[in-house]
Order: structure tokens, then sequence, then C-alpha cells
């Protein structure tokens, strides 16, 4: 009963003009996005380049000046654009994607737009995630809405519950469908997508690709649900299908407009922090109470006699400062993390935003990208700190005083640049980014239960007639 | 000659809606096989209230409908596989052909494994153009969607059908062309229960004849009985006669 019920519905979907529509637009708008990737991809990878060449050009030079100014030297780090930012941006554009650190400290992070026109940083591409978010999120709706209110104005509801067929069954078939024909609507558009970025941005489809997509077809998969269980809940909630197109349009507002933009007044209320003014205050006044405190003599600097006896007091006063000014921003970007984590995990009541944090793990994108570089800088700062201070601990004249900010106190050796340690960037692994989308998968199966058996109480006390 | 055995029986069946409208009011009527019943009234009388509890539609607030001996209420699935619906004004699937319709309906009905011929020969019978069989439902006039309403009833082959006004608004052409089939089927032995406002019709194809006021049954009348009394005259001196008292 439930493939007759399912066939027929996928039928009525795909003879429908909303479906003609609703596939030229994606199929358009998969072309576009895909093209418009290819160029600016292309482009970003150029100027990646650039900038790591100038990177890499500036570490040989100071190591061939030596090994202390090689690991004093505070570096910005650019994230590399991803091969797979058209899958999904993950909305790395608003995060940060430049990492300071030295071989003593990871600094801080920072957001590079290096872009010409500053009105132009905060354009949405048009990648898979934002046209299935935003288009197909509505045409899911559209499949819906007038499932049970359309079917009773038609009178063919009664017709066809006049038959042992239950209502379950009945409003399965007709969810599930309609979950089959977003597929019908979204699986030739990644299909035409792949092949104008493997053809035209020479990509290799390789086996990480094929299972990105996978990933992404099953967040979509995951995302339709949602939407076809609240299309479906409008339908049965209202007696005619104009009344069910309202409702259904007042909830895509409502999660795919308001809720996702309500995250920063979210964290703020719910989660508030120290403003960065209010941590600058209390960095200023840690520095200037360990500066007053110091010993005096703590200041003396003469860079052309780096193993001056007072420079092991400044040596101290430097890794003091760093450490204090370490230990307060470190709170307050561990504020940061918290704040976020937690409007993120609000902010998953909205499908919308379940499908961003899904998509994100499938592409190893965005915050858990950011997270996850920003832990892997911290391990690296470890290991190039440590080979730093190999290299010293070998120089026999140094008096291994260890000052994190100044070219004095430590060797004075150069250093061979292939054996300097270079960080390198690992995606996450399939089990991380399982794990970092396990929670948003039970919240989105979680609240597709509750939103269709919602919907399949009110079927059952439906009036049909 | 209609059998022993009723397909469809209200007992003391009564429906008070929630805004406390009783639109029926212990009603007990039988149908058996090989009989046709019209259920003759005003609007709001009671006759789609009836069909519609007979369909579990709605809940009874007293009584009891059974098709073929089952409680509907009790077991709405097993009891609707004995029973065939034709509604008024059936809409249908407009962006189906007409096969189409006929092909889910009876698939929802039970009947599989039908081929294209078998569907042509039902639609033949009721006498739907032979070139609408493979057109779109929306382009079809009242008449035409009629006849495949009663082609996906004739196709399920129930013991046990309810129409609902199923001939209003049709052309006199076309409502006697339905009314033959309605007799081919009570030639079938099929128990038909038909909601109608069309008295002559009712008298005409109607082996019993019930009037319905406020939600009551307050007139039954035989075929044989009928031979001998003015139904018109029946049913207007009752539409004109005062408000039954609760």
């Amino acid at each position: 009963m439930l493939k007759t019920i399912l066939k027929r519905e996928i039928q009525h979907n795909l003879y429908s003009l909303r479906f003609m529509i609703s596939l030229v637009l994606v199929l358009g708008v998969f072309i576009v996005g895909s093209l418009s990737f290819v160029r600016n991809h292309q482009a970003a990878l150029e100027k990646d380049r650039v900038a790591r060449t100038e990177f890499v050009d500036k570490m040989k030079a100071d190591a061939a000046l030596n090994a202390t100014v090689l690991a004093v030297t505070k570096r910005n780090y650019p994230l590399r654009p991803r091969d797979n930012g058209f899958i999904s941006d993950a909305k790395e554009k608003y995060l940060p994607n430049e990492i300071v650190l030295s071989a003593w400290n990871v600094f801080s992070f920072h957001s590079r737009s290096g872009t010409v026109n500053p009105f132009l940083t905060k354009h949405d591409e048009l990648n898979w995630s934002f046209i299935i978010g935003l288009i197909v999120s509505f045409v899911t709706l559209l499949f819906t809405f007038d499932a049970v209110s359309g079917e009773k104005e038609s009178k063919t509801l009664a017709l066809a519950l006049a038959n042992s067929v239950s209502r379950g069954t009945l409003l399965f078939g007709k969810y599930l469908s309609a979950i089959v024909s977003i597929l019908f609507v979204v699986v030739p558009g990644v299909l035409l997508s792949l092949l104008i970025i493997l053809v035209f941005g020479r990509a290799q489809f390789t086996p990480t690709l094929a299972a990105e997509t996978a990933g992404f077809l099953l967040a979509v998969v995951l995302m339709s649900a949602s939407f076809a269980a609240f299309g479906l809940l409008s339908s049965v909630l209202a007696r005619n299908a104009n009344i069910s197109l309202l409702m259904a349009l007042s909830f895509w507002l409502l999660f795919v407009v308001v809720i996702p933009n309500s995250s920063a007044f979210v964290a703020k209320r719910f989660y508030p922090i120290e403003s960065s003014e209010a941590v600058l205050t209390k960095v200023d006044a840690a520095l200037d109470d360990l500066s007053r405190n110091a010993p005096r003599g703590s200041w003396a600097m003469q860079s052309q006699n780096p193993f001056m006896p007072l420079h092991e007091l400044r040596a101290n006063l430097r890794r003091k400062r760093m450490q204090a000014e370490k230990a307060i921003r470190d709170a307050y970007y561990r504020g940061m993390f918290h704040q976020f984590e937690r409007t993120r995990l609000l902010m998953a009541v909205s499908p919308i935003a379940d499908f961003e944090y899904l998509t994100e793990a499938v592409v190893s994108g965005g915050y858990p990208r950011f997270r996850k570089v920003w832990e892997d800088f911290h391990i690296y700062q470890g290991q190039f700190l440590a080979f730093f201070q190999a290299l010293d601990a070998r120089d026999p004249k140094s008096p291994h005083w260890f000052n994190p900010t100044e070219d004095v106190s430590t060797t004075r050796q150069p250093v061979a640049f292939e054996t300097v340690p270079l960080f390198q960037e690992k995606p996450m692994t399939l089990s991380n980014r399982l794990l970092s989308s396990l929670k948003y998968l039970i919240i989105s199966a979680v609240f597709i239960a509750l939103i269709f058996s919602l919907s399949y109480v009110l079927f059952v006390r439906y009036d049909v007639r | 000659m209609a059998n022993q055995k009723p397909l469809l029986k209200a007992e003391d069946l009564s429906k008070r809606y929630e805004d406390g409208v009783l639109a029926l009011d212990h009603i007990n009527l039988e149908v058996r096989g090989g009989e046709v019943y019209c259920l003759l009234g005003a609007n709001g009388a009671g006759k789609t209230t009836t069909i519609n509890l007979f369909l579990n539609f709605i809940p009874p607030t007293t009584g009891t409908c059974y098709i073929n001996g089952i409680d509907v209420t009790k077991d709405p699935l097993e009891a609707k596989k004995y029973v065939s619906f034709v509604s008024e004004n059936v809409m249908l699937y407009g962006n189906f052909t007409a096969r189409q319709n006929l092909d889910f309906f009876a698939k929802l009905g039970g009947k599989r494994d039908l081929d294209k011929e078998a569907y042509y020969q039902v639609m033949r019978r009721v006498s739907l153009q032979e070139k609408a069989f493979e057109q779109r439902v929306k382009n079809f006039s009242k008449g035409m969607r009629q006849k495949l309403g009663i082609s996906i009833a004739v196709i399920k082959d129930a013991p046990a059908v309810l129409l609902d006004e199923p001939t209003a608004g049709l052309d006199p052409k076309a409502a006697e062309e339905f009314l033959e089939i309605l007799g081919e089927l009570k030639g079938e032995g099929k128990a038909i229960l038909m909601s109608t406002h069309d008295i002559f019709r009712a008298k005409e194809i109607g082996d019993r004849v019930g009037i319905m006021k406020e939600g009551r049954l307050v007139m039954e009348r035989s075929r044989e009985e009928l031979q001998y009394e003015d139904l018109v005259k029946i049913y207007i001196d009752y539409m004109k006669s005062e408000p039954l008292t609760a």
C-alpha cells in the first residue's frame, strides 16, 4: 500500500509545475554557482600560493639570520582556501582565517579579507549548501504544504480513505514521497555541478570527494525531512491550502530567516562574555603590574651585545609578561568558543542551522575546522619550540635565557630551513567529522520525529470530509 | 432480489458535533445485497453524515455502523474492504489521466495486477468516451469525472456501495447513464446506499426510500409501497411540516 501511495505522490510531484520550476531554478543556480566557484577558487588558490611563497621566503630569510629570529618572529599563518568550498563555504568568510604565532606562543586569530573592495567582503556564494538551505527548503514546503489540505479540497482525500488504507500509511507515503521528489531536484543539480567542477576546475574525483558528496546528500535528506514534516504539519493544521501555504511560509521565515539571524542576540543575551576592550584593559593592567614589580635592570637592552648579563632579567620579564597575557587571552578565547558553541546548540532548533552544521562537518570546514586548526597550531607551536630549544641547547655559546619576543639571549647560529618544522593543515578524520556531526544528527532526528508525530496525531483527528 | 444479509447496517446511530449540533438522531437502517436504498432530505438533514459515519470519517456519538457485519469503528480497515464510495463532485487527480486515477484507486482498493485493458473495460462500462481514457482529468467535465468516480467503485467490486449525491449537477443524460450503471451494480447483488435530492430518480432506482429531516429518519417506504403513494407529495409534506421537537 505504501508503495502505491509513494508512487502516486512522486508522480504527482514530478508532473507538477512547481517541480519543473524548482528543477530549472535549482539547476540554473547550481550551474552559475559552480562556474563562479571555479573562477573564484582558481584566483583564491593563486593568491594563496603567492602569500605562501612570501611566507616561506621570509621564514627562510629568518632561518638564515639565526634560529632566535626564526623562533621569536610572530607570523600570520593564513588558512588555505578549501577545494571542496563548492559544497559549502561553511560561513568561513565570517570566521577567523589567519592565526598568529611564534615558536613561543599561539597569540591570536584574525579575519583577513584580502579583497580589493571592502564593500564586497561579505557576499554570499552560490555553493551547494547555500542553494539547498535557501531554495530547496522552500521547495520542500511547496511539495508538502497542500498534501492533505489540497486533497481535502479536491475530495480525493476522502476517496482514498474510503479504502483500507490507514491514515498513518497515507501520511507517511506523502512524507516519504516529498523527500524523494526533492532528491529528483537536488541530485541532478549536484551531478551537474560536480561535472562542471571536474571539467572546468580540473579537480579530481577522489574517494574523499565521493564521501563528502554522499555525506552532503544525507544532510539534504535530513533537512528536507524536517521541512517536509513542517509542510505536512501546515497541511494538517489548516482546512484549506491557502492557509496551509501561509503557515508553511511562516515556518520557513522562522527557521530560515529569523532563528539563524538571531544568533548574535541570543549569544549576548544568554551567554554574555567580556568585551575585547575589557580584555585589553585587563592585559594592560597585568603587564603594568609585572613591569612595575620587575627587578631593576629588567628593561636593559643592548641588541649589539645579545648575551649581556642583564638580558637574563629581561628574558624573565618578557616570559612572565607573555604568560600573563596568554592566560588572560586564552581565557577570553575559551569564553568565546563556549559562547559560540552554546549558541550553535540553541540555533540547532532550526533545521537550516542543523543542515549548516552537518555540512560543515562533511566538508571539514567552518567552525570545526577552525577549532581543529587552532588546536593543531598549539601542537605545532610546541614542536617548533622544542625544535628551537634543542638547537639552542646544542649551542655552547648560548646562555639559554629564553626571551620569547626578542632576538637576544639565545643561539645566534643560523639554521637549515629544510630541518625547520612547518605547519601542514590536516583535514578532519572521518571519525572526527562523525563526532562533530553526531549531536546535530541526533537533534535532526528528534526534531523530525517530533514534528512528524505531531502531524500524524493531528491527521488522525483530521476531518477529511 | 435482495438477499437477507444486511451488508450496510446503522444501529441507533447518532452524531452530535463539537458545536452541539445534533446532525443525526438515533438512526436505524439496513441495506441488503441487491438493494438500492435512497436517502432523501433537505441540506443538513443528516444524509451525508450517515455516509461519513459508515466510512468512519467521523466517530458516532452513539450507535454503530456495520459493513458486512464488521463494526466500522472497531475495525475500519477491514470494514472498508467491503465498501466503495462515490462522492458528490469528485475532482480526482487533475494532472493524472483517467487510467492513472483508476489504477491508483484500484490498487488502494486492493485490486492489483490489473492490465490496461481491464481499466479500459471498466471505463467503457461506465460509458466514458474512449478518447478520454488517456487524457488528464483536469480537462474533464463534471459528468466525465462522475463516470470515472463510479468506475473507481466498479473496479473495486466491493459488495456495498455508498454514494453521496452522485447525480448532483449532472445533466439529465449523464444522470440517466449514471443510474443505469447503478442498476447494473444492483443486479450484481451489491448493497447500495445513495443520498440524493433527486426524488424522481430515487423513486425510479430505489428499492427503499428513506426521508430524513433534522437528523431523523422520518419515513421509510419500499418500492412496493410507493407504487400506491406519491413520493413527491410525501416528501414536500415532510419538508413543510413543523420542525421536529428535540
